[in-house]
């Protein structure tokens, strides 16, 4: 067993960096916050082993990038669905996503963005964190 | 505002994941999508045998393992070439390989626990968003959406 999977409960265990791979950028020193240490953050230094694994695996099975108007033609055909009616003519260009775009944080993303898309937004806050 | 789905469901799930996927690690997608039909079995976090589609968010762009840029920028030339020397646009970091299978985790799960041929997961990074096509023997990326300009996914998600 790893060592910091004992020493460290509340975190899964982490894969240490190589030396010679910067760490987030090779300019800017990074403070060891808690943020660091969290799961899926934008840091990804600590980052469990598994998920480096499958992404080794997977990466030569990725293909693309695929034009947008090609994918939707191809994978989701409108003139397949019956009694579609479209609800693009609400969309605001430039205006509709300027909250998530101007987020300066990636948790203050989340609804902002779905505020936009869906009127059914179940927001959980989880004290623990 | 706040029309664009109205079949879709979403739940904020980044702090209450799908612990029993097998893996030692949670699901925990940022955003869960479930169908409506679903109704009060919507979970209250994560359930990938319910869920109908992922959605990642990041902040900084260095954590965007596609190379490919948004339309328009001007660097395109060179994100592309780098991508056909290197015979794919995934980027090869311990960052990129990190990210490619934190998401490609989500939809293992997701295929794990429900009999689907595909699934779809929403990839966004600051301004742009790409749309993943999963399948059981890989996945295929959309170019990058500036969505919020660009009415492509809307379209998606009409």
């Amino acid at each position: 067993m790893n060592p910091s999977e004992s020493q460290c409960p509340h975190h899964l265990p982490q894969a240490e960096m190589p030396e010679t791979q910067p760490l987030v950028s090779s300019t800017t020193p990074i403070k060891h916050k808690s943020a660091l240490e969290r799961l899926f953050s934008t840091y990804t230094r600590f980052r469990h082993p598994t998920l480096n694994a499958i992404g080794q695996e997977i990466m030569g099975s990725i293909v693309g990038p695929m034009p947008v108007d090609e994918f939707l033609n191809n994978f989701l055909p409108v003139s397949r669905i019956p009694n579609y009616s479209s609800t693009m003519t609400q969309f605001k260009g430039g205006e509709s996503f300027c909250r998530t775009v101007g987020g300066t944080a990636e948790y203050g993303m989340y609804q902002p963005f779905v505020s936009v898309v869906c009127t059914q937004y179940i927001y959980i806050l989880i004290s623990a964190l | 505002m706040g029309q664009f789905t109205p079949q879709l469901r979403f739940v904020d799930t980044h702090a209450r994941g799908d612990k029993k996927k097998g893996y030692q690690f949670e699901i925990k997608p940022d955003i869960s999508v479930y169908h409506k039909s679903l109704a009060d079995a919507i979970p209250a976090g994560c359930n990938s045998s319910l869920l109908n589609m992922h959605i990642e968010f990041k902040r900084l762009s260095q954590d965007d393992p596609f190379l490919s840029p948004p339309a328009g920028a001007p660097d395109q030339k060179a994100f592309v070439q780098e991508a056909f020397v290197q015979g794919a646009f995934v980027g090869s970091s311990p960052t990129h390989k990190d990210m490619l299978g934190q998401i490609g985790a989500y939809a293992a799960a997701q295929f794990a626990s429900q009999f689907r041929t595909h699934c779809f997961s929403l990839f966004i990074v600051c301004s742009t968003a790409c749309i993943i096509q999963w399948e059981r023997e890989g996945a295929i990326i959309t170019e990058p959406i500036s969505y919020n300009v660009d009415s492509s996914l809307v379209e998606f998600f009409s």
